[in-house]
C-alpha cells in the first residue's frame, strides 16, 4: 500500500463543560494529541454550538498566544472558522518543516518527535497538538 | 538520503497530491499508520452477506455509513521467504451497510472489522427493486465538503475554485495558472446515492438516476442520526406498494417522475424542511432547497435529499414478456451488474473508500443464464453444505463467489484517492485465500470496482480450466463461449467478468496463485512480463476430491442480445473524442468532444442529445492522448457492441491470445511504422490517418456474428509516430466502434470515463433521450 493518511480531530464539549480537541485514533481521549505523519492530512469537525478555528501559536509552544498573522495558505493554516456543527476548511496537509519564527530565521523540519502546537483562535484556552510520528 | 530531503520530497508530494491521483502518477510508498493485526487473522476471501429477491421484490435497505475499518497489509513479496507477519492499517472510511449507525463514529479503530463492500443485491428478471437507503454518515468525521456553488454573481464572489473542495495551499489549484471549478472538481463527499452500474432501467426519478444527492441525516447534539429506517418506514412502504403496482402494470413506465406522483407527503415535507435547515444561514450558491423546489415547480423530479431516499424500479424481462404487450425492445441482460456511489465530484473517492457491491441479476427459465448453469450442474454437484445453507449456495449447486475488486486506498478521505498503482483488495481484503475441492468447479463473479486500475487476467495458474461465460453481466453466446474459453482477459475499472473455474486434482504445494498485470492501458497491461505480475488471489486445495465436468456450452442467448444489423442503424454516426491535455504541466484536464465540436467538461448545458426513442446508433469513439492510459468508456441504461478496435499500442498476439515476445523479452508490436519484421505486423503511415485502422490481416474477436455486449469499454490510448520515419511526432489516435440502441426508457443519464477521478473532473457528458425540453435541468448529478 502507498500514500499518506487521514486523520480527523472532533471539537467536543466535555462532561465538565470544558471544549477540548479529540483526535480519532486507536483508544484516542479529549485532549489527546491527534498523530500524523509529514504528508497526512488532517481535518477538525466542531461538535459543538460555537464557531472554533484551530490556530497555530506564538513560536509554536505549547501555551504561546495565537499567531499574530496566519493568513490562508500559510504552512500552518489548519482551517478558516469552523461554523457549529461544521468542518474544517481547507483540508490541512502536515507541512515539512516550521515556519521560521523570524522573518529571516530558519525553518524548523518536523521528524518524528516533532510537535506542532495549537490553539483555537476564538477561545485560546483551548489546546491542541499534532505529534508527528 | 537525509531525514530533511526526505520531509521535503514527502513535502512535494502532499501538495501535488490531488495530481497524483489524476495524472496517475506513480505515488512514492511511504510508512503508514499500522497496527499489528487481531490474533487468529482469517486470509479467506470474506463472503459477502446477500439480500435476495422474494415474490417479486428485492427489498431490503442500505445504509450509508462511516466508521474504522482496517485492511489488512500483506509483507511485499520483496521481504524475503519468511516475511513479517501482516500488519492492519485502521482507517476512517465511508461505505454501504445494511445496519444502521447508532452513534457517533469517533472512536476506537483497534479491531475495527476490514472494509467490506456492500452487501450483495440478488434479483430475478422482472423483479421489482424496493430499496430503503440512508444516509448515516457523520460529516465531522471528514472536511468540509458541500455540493453546489453555483450562479456566481458577477465580482469578487466569482472565486476560481469556490465551493470546490480544498487543500490548504493546494487543489483545487492545479498549478499557477489552472483551478478545477464547479461542477468539474472534487466535491460533495459526504453526499451519497446509488447508481445501478449495468441496468436497462429508467434514469429517471427513483430509478437509476445518478442526478440524485442524498445528504447524511442531522445528528443533533453529536448524537446518533435522526432519520432511521423506523423514521420512514411507514412512508416507504406506502410508496413501494404503489410503486409496485404502476411498474407491474407498465413495464416500461416511468414512475413517479414528480414529487405529487411519490404520494408520500409527509416525507417530502420532512425533505423540505430538512433542506431549509441545512440551507440557514449558508450562501444561496451552496443552497440546494431552492434547487429542489424550483425543479418541483416546473414538473421535474427533485434531486437533493436528506437522510433518506426510497429506490424503486423495475429489472424488466425479456421482450415478449411485457406489459403492455409488444412495447419492449430490449430487456434487462441476466448477470453480475453492481451498484456504487455516482455523486459528481466525489464518485471517484467515494467507490475507492468501498461504496460498491454485486448485482447480481438471474434468469432461473431452463434456457436463461443461470437456469442452464443450475441445471447442468444439479446432475454434477459439488455436495458443498455451507453453514445455515440448505444448499451449497441459495438455490445454486455450485459455489459461486462474488469478488468485488477495489483498490483501497490509503487515503480514503478528502482530497486523496487511490495511488495508481494502490494494490488491488478483493471484498477488502488484500490476496485472499479462495477454497476449492480438487476438481471443483465454481463460478467466479468478478466486478473491477477499482477507480483507476484495471487489470488482465493472462491466465489462471496450470491445472486450472476455466471459461468466461460473461462480460459486463451479459451472457455469451455459445460461440463466444468456445472461441473465449482460457484467453487472456483484460478487466477495466468498471467491467465484470463471470468464469466458471475448475480446480485441478492436485497442486504442487496446496495452494496456486492469480496473478494479474495492472495497469490503465490494456497494451501496457499486456507487455507487462509476468516477472512484475501480483497476485490477485491464491487458491488452496481443501476438503475432499469433487470431480465436475466443465459446462459444455451455454445457451442461445435471447433475441435482444442478436447483433445489431447495419441496417437496424437509424440515425447518422458519432464520434466523441475523450483528451487528456496538460499532464506534463502537473494541471490535466480531461475532456470530451462531441462529432467536431470543442473539447469541453462536463455541463448539463451541454448535453449530447438523442432526439427520440428508438434510436439505433453507430458511434466512433476515440482516445487522442498518448498518456498510456486507455479511458474506460461508459455509458448508462443501454448496453453496445464493439464492433471494430484500433489500438495503436496493441502487441502481436499468438492464436492463444498470448502476447509474442522476442528473444530479448520484449513485446513485439502489432504495428511499425517501417517495414514489418515479423509477420502478422501491419505498417502504419504516420502521414495517411488512412491507414491508422485495424490490421486486416489480424482475426477480431470484434467482427463476430454474434458480437460481446459490454458496458464500460476502454478505449485505445493513442501513439506518438516514432521520429526517424514519415510523421514523426503526430499522434495516431486509438479507437473503437461501437452500436446501442437507444430504446425503452427516456430521460437524463450520463456516458464517462470510468476512472472516476476523471469522471468527476469532468469527463463526463449528460445524454438526453428524449427529453421534455420544459422540465427543469439536473445539476452536477
Amino acid at each position: 500500500m502507498s500514500g499518506s493518511q487521514s486523520w480527523s480531530v472532533r471539537i467536543v464539549v466535555t462532561g465538565d463543560g470544558t471544549t477540548k480537541f479529540q483526535p480519532w485514533g486507536v483508544g484516542a481521549n479529549p485532549g489527546d494529541p491527534a498523530k500524523a505523519q509529514v504528508g497526512d492530512i488532517i481535518s477538525w469537525g466542531n461538535a459543538t454550538n460555537q464557531p472554533h478555528q484551530p490556530w497555530p501559536t506564538e513560536g509554536n509552544t505549547q501555551n504561546g498566544n495565537p499567531l499574530a498573522s496566519n493568513p490562508p495558505g500559510s504552512p500552518l493554516f489548519f482551517s478558516a472558522p469552523i461554523p457549529p456543527q461544521g468542518s474544517s476548511t481547507p483540508q490541512f496537509p502536515v507541512p515539512a518543516s516550521l515556519p521560521p519564527a523570524t522573518p529571516n530565521g530558519p525553518t524548523t523540519p518536523l521528524t518524528a518527535g516533532s510537535v506542532i502546537y495549537y490553539c483555537c483562535l476564538n477561545h485560546p484556552a483551548e489546546r491542541g497538538q499534532i505529534v508527528i510520528f | 538520503m537525509t531525514s530533511r530531503s526526505i520531509a521535503r520530497q514527502r513535502c512535494l508530494f502532499v501538495i501535488a497530491i490531488l495530481a497524483a491521483v489524476i495524472l496517475l502518477q506513480i505515488r512514492p510508498a511511504q510508512a503508514q499508520y499500522t497496527t499489528p493485526c487481531p490474533a487468529g487473522l482469517d486470509l479467506s476471501l470474506t463472503r459477502l452477506p446477500e439480500i435476495v429477491a422474494q415474490d417479486g421484490r428485492l427489498k431490503g435497505t442500505i445504509v450509508l455509513a462511516d466508521g474504522p475499518r482496517s485492511q489488512v497489509l500483506q509483507p511485499k513479496a520483496s521481504q524475503g521467504p519468511n516475511p513479517p507477519p501482516p500488519t492492519c492499517v485502521p482507517q476512517l472510511r465511508r461505505f454501504y451497510q445494511t445496519q444502521e449507525s447508532t452513534g457517533s463514529t469517533n472512536g476506537n479503530g483497534a479491531d475495527a472489522p476490514p472494509p467490506t463492500p456492500g452487501p450483495t443485491l440478488r434479483a430475478g428478471l422482472g423483479d421489482i427493486v424496493e430499496l430503503t437507503f440512508l444516509n448515516q454518515v457523520d460529516p465531522l468525521d471528514y472536511g468540509d465538503s458541500i455540493d453546489r456553488w453555483e450562479n456566481l454573481p458577477a465580482g469578487a464572489a466569482a472565486t476560481p475554485g469556490a465551493g470546490c473542495d480544498s487543500v490548504n495551499n493546494g487543489y483545487p489549484k492545479l498549478n499557477a495558472t489552472t483551478t478545477d471549478t464547479m461542477p468539474n472538481c472534487f466535491h460533495g463527499s459526504s453526499t451519497g446515492n446509488l447508481h445501478f452500474h449495468g441496468t436497462h432501467t429508467s434514469p429517471m426519478g427513483t430509478a437509476d438516476n445518478v442526478f440524485l444527492g442524498i445528504r447524511p441525516s442531522p445528528r443533533p447534539d453529536n448524537g446518533p442520526p435522526t432519520v432511521t429506517g423506523a423514521s420512514v418506514k411507514a412512508d416507504f412502504d406506502a410508496f413501494f406498494q404503489a410503486c409496485e403496482q404502476h411498474l407491474k402494470a407498465n413495464n416500461l413506465a416511468e414512475w413517479p417522475l414528480t414529487w405529487g406522483q411519490l404520494g408520500i407527503p409527509n416525507w417530502t415535507a420532512s425533505q423540505e424542511a430538512m433542506l431549509k435547515a441545512y440551507d440557514n444561514g449558508k450562501p444561496e450558491q451552496q443552497q440546494l432547497w431552492p434547487v429542489d423546489q424550483h425543479q418541483r415547480d416546473t414538473g421535474a423530479f427533485p434531486q437533493y435529499y436528506i437522510g433518506s431516499f426510497p429506490y424503486c424500479f423495475l429489472l424488466p424481462k425479456y421482450p415478449g414478456t411485457e406489459q403492455p404487450a409488444g412495447a419492449m425492445k430490449m430487456g434487462q441482460a441476466p448477470g453480475t451488474m453492481w451498484y456504487h456511489a455516482h455523486k459528481h465530484g466525489s464518485t471517484a473517492l467515494n467507490v475507492s473508500n468501498g461504496m460498491a457491491g454485486a448485482l447480481i441479476i438471474e434468469d432461473n427459465s431452463p434456457n436463461g443464464y443461470d437456469g442452464f448453469i443450475k441445471d447442468f450442474y444439479r446432475h454434477h454437484p459439488n455436495g458443498r453444505k455451507l453453514p445455515g445453507q440448505s444448499e451449497p449456495a441459495p438455490n445454486w449447486p455450485i459455489l459461486q463467489t462474488t469478488m468485488i475488486v477495489n483498490q483501497i486506498a490509503g487515503i480514503p478521505t478528502l482530497e486523496s484517492g487511490a495511488g495508481s498503482q494502490s494494490p488491488f483488495s478483493i471484498n477488502g481484503q488484500q490476496t485472499p485465500q479462495v477454497s476449492m475441492h480438487p476438481g471443483e468447479v465454481q463460478l467466479w463473479r468478478i466486478v473491477n470496482a477499482s477507480t483507476i486500475s484495471g487489470f488482465y487476467l493472462k491466465a489462471l495458474p496450470a491445472g486450472f480450466t476455466w471459461r468466461q461465460t460473461a462480460q459486463d453481466g451479459v451472457q455469451f453466446d455459445p460461440p463466444n463461449f468456445r472461441s473465449r474459453a482460457e484467453r487472456p482477459v483484460f478487466v477495466a475499472p468498471g467491467n465484470r467478468i463471470d468464469l466458471l473455474v475448475q480446480a485441478p486434482a492436485t497442486l504442487p504445494s496446496g495452494s496456486a496463485a492469480v496473478t494479474v498485470a495492472q495497469g490503465h492501458s490494456v497494451s501496457t497491461a499486456q507487455n507487462t512480463p509476468e516477472a512484475k505480475y501480483k497476485i490477485l488471489l491464491t487458491v488452496a486445495l481443501t476438503g475432499n476430491p469433487t470431480p465436475m465436468p466443465m459446462l459444455p456450452t451455454m445457451p442461445k442467448r435471447p433475441g435482444f442480445l442478436d447483433d445489431i444489423a447495419t441496417s437496424e442503424i437509424n440515425s447518422k454516426p458519432r464520434s466523441l473524442t475523450f483528451q487528456t491535455a496538460g499532464a506534463a504541466s502537473g494541471a490535466s484536464q480531461h475532456t470530451i468532444a462531441i462529432d467536431s465540436g470543442p473539447q469541453q467538461k462536463f455541463s448539463e448545458g451541454a448535453p449530447l442529445t438523442i432526439d427520440k426513442l428508438g434510436t439505433i446508433e453507430e458511434w466512433t469513439i476515440y482516445n487522442i492522448s498518448n498518456a498510456k492510459v486507455d479511458h474506460p468508456f461508459h455509458i448508462h441504461i443501454n448496453p453496445f457492441q464493439v464492433t471494430e478496435v484500433f489500438d495503436p499500442n496493441a502487441p502481436l498476439l499468438d492464436a492463444n491470445g498470448q502476447v509474442r515476445f522476442d528473444s530479448k523479452g520484449a513485446p513485439i508490436p502489432l504495428y511499425v511504422f517501417t517495414t514489418p519484421t515479423v509477420k502478422g505486423q501491419c505498417q502504419l503511415d504516420g502521414t495517411r490517418p488512412d491507414t491508422w485502422h485495424p490490421c486486416p490481416a489480424t482475426p477480431s474477436p470484434y467482427a463476430a456474428k454474434t458480437n460481446i455486449w459490454w458496458d464500460v469499454f476502454p478505449i485505445p490510448d493513442a501513439t506518438t509516430v516514432p521520429s526517424g520515419v514519415p510523421g514523426a511526432g503526430a499522434v495516431v489516435h486509438g479507437y473503437f466502434k461501437m452500436r446501442t440502441r437507444f430504446v425503452d426508457y427516456n430521460g437524463s443519464y450520463v456516458l464517462h470515463c470510468h476512472i472516476l477521478a476523471h469522471e468527476d473532473r469532468g469527463m463526463m457528458l449528460q445524454v438526453n433521450l428524449a427529453l421534455n425540453p420544459a422540465m427543469a435541468p439536473m445539476q452536477h448529478h
